[in-house]
C-alpha cells in the first residue's frame, strides 16, 4: 500500500436533540442505503425472555399501521427495495436499500415504518414458529452451540452478550411483551444514529434523515443498564454429546469493551494470537504443524457491554488433551517471549491494508462510522486508529497480548462424549457436565 | 492460458481468481477426495515460496485468499489492494507451475482434511444434506461429497497428487479472471511474464467425461438428521451449456423470489403451512437440479404442502406468468446487480462462473439484457419442459427423531391450549 492511501469519508451532523446523522456519498452505483439506529435491541429483553427482541423486530418489519402485511410486502418488493428491522445486541435498526430512482417512495416507506408500526397480531404466531424452526435446527449443530456455551460460561445467562434464544423461549413468547418492546423501539427519547449513503449528496441525504426522524414518536427510555457479569464458578463445562467423534472446545476469559484506549495494540495482538487465520500463531501450531484441526481462531469482540475474549476450535476426541496442550504452550510463549518482529509486520500490514478493502460499499462505511461514534470515537479517531496500525510498537503489542491472555487461566467449554473428554481434563479443576440438548437457561449458574 | 479482465476503478481493490477444470468429476473412482486434498496442498509451498508463505504474503498486503473445490472445478481466489497485483501473479504462477508436493506436508495436510471431513459430518444438518444428495443422485460423481471418502483419503499418496497435478493443472485446463482497479495492458504484460512460457504436457491420456446427471424421479420419503420436516419438489436441469439461463432465472424469481412470490405467499403467508419456503438451482456442467421446498412445524401433512408446490409450478406451466410480474422481477435483478458492483470479488466470481458454466464470461456482463429479452411464453415453455412428470421428484423429508405419535401429540397440545 502506498503511504497516501485514504479511507472513505463520512460527513456527520449532530442535531439539537442529540441525534447524529451520518452520510457517505458515492454516486457511481444507483443505490441508496439508509438505516435508523436507536438504543435497545437485545439488551432491552427481560432476562427470562431471550429472543423477544428478535420477534419484536420481526413484527416491526411486517409494515406500518393501515397497510396489510401482504400489501406492504408487495409494495416493497415491487420497488425492489429491501426494508428490514433487526434487534442487535445494543440497538434497534430499521434499514432500507433501494434503487435511487425509487428513493422518494422507499424513504416514505421507511418513515411510515418507524413512525407508525403496525405490529399485526395476526402474524405473531407465524413469526414465532419460523423462529422456533430455525432455533431447533441451530441448537442441534455443535458448531453453533459452542459459541453460546463460551459466552454464557464467561458472562452468565441473561447478560446482553450471553442471552441466546432457543426454541422453548420462543414457544413461551407472548404478543403483548413483544409488542411493548417493538412500540418503544423507534422513538426519539434517546440518542438516535441515522445513516444514509450511496447515490445521494450529503445535503439531500441529511434532509431525508431529518424528515424520517421528525416522524418518529417522542419518548423511550433507551437501553437498559448492563447487568453484572456472572461467570461460572467451575472452570470447565462439558456438554455431553455422544454422537460426535470430535471435541469442540472454546477457551474464554474477560475481554475488552468498545473504545478501549489500547484497542489498536489489542487488535494487533489478537491477530497474531489467533484472529489472523493462517497468519496466526495458533493456526500455525495447531493446524499447520500438528494437523490437529481444520480451524482455530481467537475472537476479540469490542462491544459496549462486556464480552469474552475466546479461542475456538475442534479436534478428534482422543487428541483433545494434546491440542489443548499445544494451544496453552503457544499462548504461554506469546506471554513470555512476545510476538516476533515478523508476526508484528504481518499484523500491521494486514490490519492497515485490509480496512480499505472492507469499506467498499456505503453500508460498510456507514456501519463502521456509526459503530465508532456509538463507542465515543470521532471519525478522525477512526482514521488515526487506522494509521496507528503501522506505528504501534512491539512493546505495546506484547503488553496488549499479556493483557488479553492475563494469567493464562481460561474457562474451558467442551462439546463431546463426556467420558472420553473428562478423562483428558482431570487436572483442570471443577467440572460441570450436562447434556447437549439442555436449554441454556438451565446451564450451570454462578452459585455453586 | 486465457485471462479475462474487468476494469473497475471505483475503489483501489482487485480480485484475481484461477479456475482449474478439476473437480470431483475428474477424480479417479478409487481416490475420492483428491481434488479437495490437492486444493489444500496448493497452499503448502512451491518452488519460490515456502509452505506457509502464500496466505501470509497475501494477508500482509491486507488481502485475503482462499479456494473451493466443486464438482466441475477448483477455484483459487484472492482479493487485495490493487497495487499488489504483480505479487499475486508471482504467487499464483509459482504454485500452478512449480508446486512442491512432499510427503511430510502431505501427511500433515491429510490429517487436516480428515478433521475437515469430520467436522462437517458432526453437524447433523450437513450430514442429512449429504445423505439426501447421495440418495437422489445415485452413482454419479455429483452425488458424492467433495471432501471425499475417508478410506480413499487414507490411501492417497504423494505420487497420486503429482499425477493429478500434471493431468489437470495445465494451461489448457485453466483460466483466470482479474477484476478491479487494474489496467488490461498491465494484466496482459504480467500474464505473459509469469504464464507465457507455460505449456501442456505432451503425452496426456484422453480424459473421460462423466455421464449426464440424472437424479431420481417419482416420489420418495427420507428420514434424515434434520430437526425440521421439509417437503421438496426437485426437477432435473440439462447440462449448463444447454440451459436457458436467463429463462431459468426468471422462472425461479417469478415463482419463489421474495415474500410476495406465489410459493412463499401461498405456503408461508396465506395458508401458514410452512415457516420457510424457497427455491434454489444447482447449475452444473453435466446436468443439475432445480429445487422448490418448504420447511414446517410440527411434523405431518406432507401431502398437502407437496400438493401446493405442485399446483404453483403447474399453474405457471399451464397459464404462463403474469406479465406485470416481469417488470417487478427485472427491477429486483437490477438492484441485486447494482449491489454486486460494490464488490470486485463478486464480479470476479460471476465472470468466472459464466465462463465455466455458460462458455462465455460475456454472459455475466450482459445478464440484465438477456433477462430483459425473455418473454412470458419462453418462461412458460421452459416450465413445461422442466416440470414434466418424468423430470420431477417429489420428496418428503422426515426428521429422524420423529415418532409416529408426535403429530398426534402436537394436535392434542394445540386443542388443549385453545
Amino acid at each position: 500500500m502506498s503511504g497516501t492511501a485514504t479511507l472513505p469519508r463520512v460527513e456527520v451532523s449532530t442535531e439539537d436533540d442529540g441525534s447524529v446523522l451520518i452520510c457517505h456519498s458515492r454516486r457511481d452505483v444507483p443505490l441508496v442505503f439508509m438505516e435508523i439506529q436507536t438504543p435497545g435491541g437485545r439488551s432491552s429483553e427481560p432476562p427470562a425472555q431471550p429472543g423477544l427482541a428478535g420477534l419484536a423486530a420481526d413484527l416491526l418489519a411486517e409494515g406500518p399501521q393501515g397497510t396489510a402485511p401482504e400489501a406492504w410486502r408487495r409494495k416493497t418488493e415491487g420497488l425492489a427495495a429491501e426494508i428490514t428491522c433487526a434487534a442487535r445486541y445494543d440497538h434497534w435498526a430499521a434499514r432500507c436499500e433501494c434503487l435511487s430512482e425509487y428513493l422518494d417512495a422507499a424513504c416514505d416507506m421507511l418513515k411510515q415504518l418507524v413512525a407508525r408500526p403496525g405490529l399485526p397480531r395476526s402474524e405473531f404466531k407465524r413469526l414465532v414458529k419460523a423462529r422456533r424452526a430455525s432455533a431447533r435446527e441451530n441448537w442441534a449443530q455443535p458448531m453453533s452451540v459452542i459459541r453460546h456455551l463460551v459466552a454464557v460460561q464467561n458472562l452468565g445467562f441473561g447478560h446482553p452478550g450471553a442471552h441466546p434464544a432457543f426454541e422453548r423461549a420462543y414457544r413461551r413468547a407472548a404478543y403483548g411483551p413483544a409488542c411493548e418492546l417493538a412500540t418503544g423501539a423507534f422513538t426519539r427519547g434517546a440518542p438516535v444514529y441515522a445513516l444514509i449513503g450511496g447515490d445521494i449528496g450529503s445535503e439531500a441525504g441529511f434532509a431525508r434523515l431529518r424528515e424520517i426522524l421528525a416522524a418518529m414518536p417522542a419518548g423511550g427510555a433507551g437501553a437498559a443498564s448492563e447487568p453484572p457479569v456472572a461467570p461460572s464458578v467451575a472452570p470447565v463445562w462439558i456438554c455431553n454429546n455422544a454422537k460426535v467423534d470430535q471435541a469442540f472446545f472454546a477457551l474464554g476469559r474477560q475481554g475488552v469493551r468498545a473504545g478501549d484506549a489500547g484497542r489498536v495494540a489489542l487488535r494487533l495482538a489478537n491477530y497474531v494470537i489467533g484472529a489472523g487465520g493462517f497468519d496466526s500463531r495458533l493456526m500455525d501450531r495447531v493446524r499447520e504443524e500438528a494437523g490437529g484441526t481444520y480451524g482455530i481462531s481467537s475472537r476479540l469482540d469490542e462491544k459496549r457491554v462486556a464480552s469474552p475474549f475466546t479461542i475456538n476450535s475442534y479436534t478428534r476426541v482422543d487428541r483433545l488433551r494434546e491440542m489443548l496442550g499445544i494451544v496453552e504452550r503457544s499462548l504461554r510463549e506469546v506471554c513470555t517471549e512476545g510476538v516476533t518482529q515478523e508476526e508484528l509486520e504481518s499484523a500491521r500490514g494486514n490490519r492497515y491494508g485490509t480496512l480499505p478493502l472492507r469499506l467498499t460499499s456505503p453500508r460498510a462505511v456507514l456501519s463502521r462510522a456509526a459503530e465508532g461514534l456509538r463507542a465515543g470515537l470521532s471519525p478522525a479517531e477512526l482514521e488515526s486508529d487506522w494509521r496507528a496500525y503501522r506505528e504501534t510498537s512491539q512493546e505495546a503489542v506484547n503488553a496488549a497480548a499479556r493483557r488479553l491472555l492475563g494469567d493464562l487461566r481460561f474457562r474451558l467449554a467442551v462439546i463431546g462424549p463426556a467420558d472420553a473428554v473428562r478423562d483428558q481434563l482431570r487436572d483442570r479443576g471443577d467440572c460441570e457436565v450436562f447434556g447437549f440438548g439442555l436449554d441454556p437457561d438451565r446451564w450451570p449458574r454462578e452459585s455453586p | 492460458m486465457p485471462f479475462i479482465v474487468a476494469e473497475d476503478h471505483a475503489v483501489p481493490a482487485a480480485a484475481f481468481g484461477i479456475w482449474a477444470r478439476a473437480g470431483v468429476c475428474d477424480e479417479p473412482s478409487d481416490r475420492r477426495g483428491i481434488a479437495h486434498f490437492f486444493e489444500h496442498m496448493m497452499f503448502r509451498g512451491s518452488e519460490k515460496f515456502g509452505p506457509k508463505e502464500h496466505t501470509r504474503l497475501v494477508a500482509r498486503t491486507g488481502g485475503s485468499c482462499n479456494a473451493f473445490t466443486g464438482f466441475d472445478q477448483t477455484v483459487y481466489h484472492q482479493t487485495f489492494p490493487a497495487v499488489a497485483l504483480e505479487q499475486m501473479f508471482e504467487l499464483e504462477a509459482d504454485r500452478f507451475r512449480w508446486l512442491k508436493l512432499d510427503s511430510d506436508s502431505a501427511a500433515v495436510e491429510k490429517k487436516v482434511v480428515l478433521e475437515e471431513l469430520r467436522v462437517y459430518e458432526n453437524q447433523p444438518v450437513v450430514r442429512a444434506f449429504r445423505r439426501l444428495v447421495r440418495e437422489i443422485g445415485g452413482d454419479h460423481p455429483y452425488a458424492l461429497d467433495p471432501l471425499g471418502r475417508r478410506e480413499d483419503l487414507d490411501a492417497i499418496t504423494p505420487e497420486d497428487l503429482r499425477a493429478y497435478y500434471r493431468r489437470l493443472y495445465r494451461p489448457g485446463n485453466v483460466f483466470a479472471v482479474v477484476s478491479g482497479d487494474i489496467a488490461t495492458d498491465r494484466v496482459r504484460e504480467l500474464a505473459e511474464r509469469h504464464f507465457g512460457s507455460w505449456s501442456d504436457p505432451a503425452d496426456l491420456p484422453e480424459a473421460g467425461r462423466p455421464p449426464k446427471f440424472l437424479p431420481a424421479t417419482g416420489a420418495r420419503s427420507e428420514r434424515l438428521s434434520f430437526e425440521v420436516p421439509l417437503t421438496a419438489r426437485v426437477h432435473c436441469l440439462p447440462p449448463s451449456d444447454q440451459l436457458d439461463h436467463a429463462g431459468l432465472e426468471l422462472l425461479l424469481a417469478l415463482l419463489a423470489d421474495g415474500e410476495s412470490s406465489p410459493l412463499q405467499e401461498t405456503l408461508v403467508k396465506k395458508k401458514r403451512l410452512c415457516v420457510h419456503a424457497g427455491a434454489h438451482h444447482f447449475k452444473l456442467l453435466h446436468g443439475g437440479v432445480l429445487v422448490f421446498y418448504g420447511a414446517f412445524l410440527p411434523p405431518g401433512k406432507h401431502a398437502v404442502r407437496r400438493g401446493i408446490i405442485r399446483e404453483v409450478c403447474e399453474r405457471l406451466a399451464a397459464d404462463g406468468p403474469d406479465v406485470e410480474e416481469f417488470e417487478k422481477r427485472l427491477r429486483r435483478f437490477r438492484k441485486r446487480r447494482a449491489a454486486e458492483s460494490y464488490s470486485v470479488h463478486k464480479r470476479m466470481l460471476g465472470l468466472g462462473e459464466a465462463q465455466l458454466l455458460e462458455g462465455s464470461y460475456l454472459n455475466y456482463e450482459v445478464a440484465l439484457e438477456d433477462l430483459a429479452a425473455v418473454t412470458p411464453e419462453r418462461v412458460r415453455d421452459l416450465a413445461r419442459v422442466l416440470f414434466a412428470t418424468e423430470n420431477t421428484l417429489e420428496l418428503d423429508i422426515v426428521p429422524e427423531k420423529t415418532r409416529w405419535w408426535m403429530p398426534l401429540a402436537g394436535l392434542f397440545m394445540r386443542i388443549w391450549r385453545r
